[in-house]
């Protein structure tokens, strides 16, 4: 709680309460000089002596039954006066504190006071030593409680109801009581009672609360529980009949208020009403209740999705010292064993003559069957990089075709394969003619128009831009009208659109295929068997090697058979000592590594 | 959350061509006037405009490299100066290639000089990766496929050429026919596998449940 | 001119040497000029690959027809379809950029269908009826043929090439029941298939790859040819 700075008390003071500390001053001073500032008042008690109910005189005339000091107090003042009587008992038992003003003017011996003052003389009996009197401790100089105060500052009477009110909210409902007046313990009857204090007084003036409350029980003891009659007892609140407050408690959390001038302090009567407050509607869950099971059953069906959303990171790693030093290992070997048949231009290892596979003697066969003149189509589908292994596996077979006369056309669904096919001619022993056709794009969509329509697909051929219209070709309607269809390609994708799409559209034309070491087992399929689409199969450098030994020409592939024949057998020794040094030190698993690992 | 992707327009263009290319494939030609020579020729029309569809592709392809490149040397990355030859390269290919044709001197030059020999060369170079991996492998404890792979990889290579001038005959026997047979089992089964795909993938395609087109 | 040629082709020798000899030295370490090299063959590679598609196809197809119907001609594929294939080709340029990318989706959208359509019937005729025919074609065709070595070979071979394709194809089936509260599992028929169709999977993988190997020997042995003939050619001027 900050610190607030000292006030003047006589300031804070309400002008009512003003007004009469005037008038008893003046009475003060009327006394000394003479004047009685009460009626009917007779003695003013001593200071530091408890004002005895007994000479707590009738009450004064702006009251009604002031004059009526004969007639027998009523029960419920019998029981105000009481409590007096205890409240300043205890306190002349406890302190020594001077009485106020009023206190003073009090013990100078003024006329007795008004019953309605001594009443509150009696709630806010002094200890011995302080004010005795209600009114002047009512009027003490001290300022008003307020937000900023610090609890010593409260005044007692004031602490007593702070007390009071804390005690009786934390048995409502919800709604902070203040009952108007209340009966039963001698605690409860005045309005300034000090056991209703509210609990934000009591909260700041713990310590004047504590001291209250064994007071309180102290003078609880020695009074005698009344008797209400039953009208009454109907009225009391409830919390006249639970346990007491005890001050000093920690309150509840929900007891403080939280709005207004009031905010802070415990026991006030809320500034919004229960009903009025309006807060956040609850929110309900609109989850599914989803058992173990599915729950579980979900979360795998989410880590599979994640999974494919995930796109894998590849992490490449150096490569280490000891698969460097092997790859130079492999490369010097494998260079260094081929390069004694390329430097030498050796050609001692025999051509593979015998026995040629069945493709290669179809193939063989079929072109041996052509006339002279026959449009033959040659489609040109591998890459620049495997152009050397073509060339030795194509050369004796278009060696062979123009031998028997046939007239070649060009054509290829790669951006390349025109200029392949060029050089591909170029290096073909024989000459002939041939109409290079160009290019088609889309792959197998421009093959399956070409085997339907091949004049309403083809472009402005390459070279002598008559196309089709070359006078071997002007037969040609659709892809079935070629004598032979050849096609030479690396890739077996590229060979099975071929298959797919103009194989099937043919009937009569063979369809042979001449493909790289790597194609040929996938297409191989295409050849075996008894509805065969493809009807002559060459397959890299061997093919063209058995095909040169079948057709008796020389080409590339006898060039390239001697170092193909060492470099098969250089690769071969790599890996017979590559495996006999792995049997004896195997690599270990990743896995493996790790579970060892983690074992140790 | 991804927004759906419908495109209708775009999924009707799909499956109507998609359908009467299909058609085409069991319409027999010949019939004048009929339906099937209509269908015959819508499909030959639309399957050379495919081709020219493909075409420009092609070339936008190329333009996205460029593009790409570029962007590689304004913000200044460090292979800019490798980029900054790339395009060099290409464009002066593209203007000689398009005023002269592929078969002309420059043209022909740049392929034989240029692209034949460093593809090429990039296949030779994978001779050596491919034996330093058959090596790795049989660094691994083999289990049974892997040895399988192993062991008709190397009666292939043993098969295809004389071992130091000698041909041994059960081996390259083995080799050119069994071999060879044994693996047409296995090449049928993943070209009907292959087949099978592209047979649900182009359905799935004309019945609209892909569209790989939307955006 | 001649001298020039032989010039442009001796400068073209001599490229294409360095050239070879920096992408085999790839073997021992990467170094810069490899990278140099490479950029310029896919710019090389880029370039022409595109300049053929606009010379070979788009011309012809479109600029030409357009350019003859301005001039009064008649477009071979006729009116309609010519300018169907401008504006569907103006669609497929627009994809270039990213705020008009959508309106090429119909473009793309005639590619995709029609592709779609190849694939279909090419897979259909050419691939799953013929294989499946030659799958049991190695069986003999009579019932009642007198048993011999070459119809018991046949037999073989005709169980052999069946079981091989049938196991090949378990192998990519991963379909599976509904398991109790474990994962769910294939049937004990399909997992055996499964196991033996790895096999054959095997041996063929093994066999291409000794293709793969052959096409790369193939390569490295022309080159190193071409290189001990360029050279010989330099010096012997």
């Amino acid at each position: 709680m900050a610190s607030q700075p000292p006030r003047n008390p006589e300031e804070e003071l309400p002008d009512w309460l003003k007004k009469l500390r005037a008038e008893q001053e003046d009475d003060v001073f009327g006394e000394q000089n003479g004047i009685s500032p009460f009626e009917g008042e007779k003695d003013a008690p001593e200071a530091g002596t408890p004002a005895e109910p007994e000479e707590m005189s009738a009450p004064s005339e702006p009251f009604e039954g002031a004059d009526d000091e004969e007639q027998e107090p009523p029960e419920w003042l019998l029981n105000i006066r009481r409590r007096q009587e205890r409240e300043m008992a205890r306190q002349r038992g406890e302190t020594g504190e001077p009485q106020g003003a009023m206190g003073e003017g009090e013990e100078s011996g003024e006329a007795p006071l008004p019953d309605w003052l001594d009443e509150l003389r009696e709630t806010d009996a002094p200890p011995e030593g302080e004010e005795t009197s209600l009114p002047s401790k009512a009027f003490r100089e001290e300022p008003l409680p307020s937000m900023g105060d610090s609890e010593d500052e409260l005044p007692k009477w004031l602490s007593g109801i702070k007390e009071e009110a804390g005690d009786a909210e934390e048995e409502a409902t919800g709604a902070p009581h203040m009952p108007a007046f209340t009966v039963g313990d001698g605690e409860e009857e005045l309005p300034f009672d000090t056991g209703e204090l509210p609990d934000w007084l009591l909260e700041e003036k713990g310590e004047e609360a504590e001291e209250i409350a064994p007071r309180q029980a102290e003078g609880a003891a020695e009074l005698e529980p009344a008797e209400l009659p039953d009208w009454l007892r109907a009225m009391r609140p409830m919390e006249a009949v639970t346990p007491a407050f005890i001050p000093g408690e920690e309150r509840e959390p929900e007891s403080q208020e939280t709005v207004g001038p009031l905010s802070g302090l415990h026991g006030v009567v809320p500034a919004e009403s229960e009903v009025g407050r309006f807060g956040r509607p609850p929110l309900y869950s609109m989850k599914l209740q989803a058992t173990e099971s599915q729950q579980r059953h979900a979360a795998l069906l989410d880590a599979m999705l994640a999974e494919e959303r995930v796109v894998p990171q590849a992490v490449s790693k150096p490569p280490s010292l000891r698969d460097r030093v092997l790859h130079w290992l492999v490369a010097g070997v494998l260079i260094l064993a081929l390069l004694v048949p390329v430097l030498t231009r050796s050609s001692n290892a025999p051509l593979p003559v015998e026995s040629p596979p069945m493709g290669i003697q179809a193939t063989f066969e079929l072109i041996d069957n052509l006339a002279a003149g026959s449009p033959v189509l040659v489609a040109v589908e591998y890459q620049p990089a495997t152009s050397g292994e073509l060339q030795a596996a194509a050369g004796a077979v278009l060696d062979h075709l123009w031998v028997k006369g046939a007239h070649l056309a060009l054509l290829s669904t790669q951006p390349t394969g025109p200029a392949l096919g060029e050089r591909l001619l170029d290096e073909v022993q024989t000459a002939g003619s041939y109409t290079n056709l160009g290019y088609l794009a889309g792959g197998s969509t421009a093959l399956a128009g070409f085997a339907t329509a091949p004049r309403s697909i083809l472009s402005l051929a390459v070279g002598d831009g008559s196309g089709l219209d070359a006078p071997q070709l002007q037969s040609i309607q659709t892809a079935d009208d070629f004598a032979m269809v050849v096609v030479l390609s690396d890739d077996p994708a590229t060979a099975r659109d071929w298959v797919e799409q103009v194989g099937t559209a043919m009937e009569s034309t063979p369809l042979v295929m001449v493909l790289s070491a790597q194609a040929e087992p996938l297409i191989r399929p295409y050849f075996q068997g008894e509805v065969g689409l493809v009807k002559g199969l060459v397959g890299g450098v061997l093919g063209g090697a058995y095909y040169e030994g079948v057709s008796g020409s020389r080409g590339l592939a006898s060039s390239y058979w001697d170092a193909f024949s060492i470099g098969l057998s250089a690769t071969a020794l790599v890996l017979l000592v590559g495996g006999i040094l792995s049997a004896a030190r195997p690599e270990q698993d990743e896995s493996a590594k790790g579970k060892k690992g983690g074992g140790r | 959350m991804e927004k759906k992707r419908t495109a209708p327009i775009s999924t009707a263009v799909a499956i109507l061509t998609g359908l009467v290319v299909l058609a085409g494939y069991w319409l027999a030609s010949g019939q004048e006037g009929g339906l099937a020579s209509t269908v015959l020729s819508l499909r030959g029309n639309l399957l050379n405009t495919a081709m020219l569809l493909a075409a420009v592709a092609l070339v936008l392809g190329s333009i996205n490299l460029l593009v790409v490149h570029i962007g590689k040397i304004r913000h200044g990355s460090k292979n800019a100066l490798y980029s900054f030859f790339l395009i060099l390269a290409m464009e002066f290919t593209f203007l000689v290639v398009l005023i002269q044709g592929p078969q002309g001197t420059l043209a022909d030059w740049l392929f034989t000089y240029i692209q034949l020999p460093i593809e090429t060369s990039l296949m030779a170079v994978l001779t050596f990766s491919l034996v330093v991996a058959l090596l790795r492998l049989l660094r691994r404890r083999l289990n049974l496929y892997t040895a399988v792979f192993v062991f008709f990889a190397l009666l292939t290579l043993l098969g295809t050429a004389p071992i130091l001038g000698v041909e041994v005959p059960m081996v390259s026997d083995f080799s050119r026919y069994y071999a060879q047979v044994m693996a047409s089992a296995g090449a049928r089964g993943i070209l009907l596998g292959v087949g099978l795909g592209s047979v649900a993938t182009g359905l799935r395609i004309l019945l609209g449940a892909d569209r790989p087109y939307a955006e | 001119m001649m001298a020039g040629f032989e010039a442009l082709d001796v400068l073209g020798l001599l490229l294409a040497f360095v050239f070879t000899v920096l992408v085999l030295l790839y073997a021992f370490g990467d170094i810069p000029y490899f990278r140099l090299a490479i950029h310029i063959f896919i710019g090389v590679a880029a370039g022409y690959a595109s300049a053929v598609a606009l010379r070979d196809v788009v011309y012809p197809y479109l600029v030409a027809p357009a350019l003859s119907l301005l001039g009064g001609g008649t477009p071979p594929q006729g009116l309609g379809w010519l300018v169907l294939q401008v504006i569907l080709v103006v669609l497929l340029l627009l994809k270039l950029s990213r705020r008009s990318a959508r309106l090429g989706n119909p473009a793309t959208a005639v590619l995709v269908g029609v592709g779609a359509a190849v694939a279909i019937g090419g897979a259909v005729q050419g691939t799953l009826i013929p294989q499946t025919m030659n799958a049991i074609s190695f069986f003999p065709q009579a019932v009642g043929v007198e048993l011999d070595n070459d119809l018991l070979y046949s037999l073989a071979l005709g169980i052999f090439m069946l079981v091989g394709v049938v196991s090949t194809l378990a192998y990519f089936h991963f379909g599976a029941g509904k398991g109790s509260e474990q994962a769910p599992q294939r049937s004990g028929l399909l997992l055996f298939l499964s196991e033996v169709g790895q096999l054959f999977i095997a041996i063929t993988f093994g066999v291409v790859f000794a293709g793969v190997y052959l096409a790369a020997l193939s390569a490295l042995i022309e080159r190193l040819f071409f290189l001990w003939n360029t050279l010989g050619a330099f010096l012997a001027g």
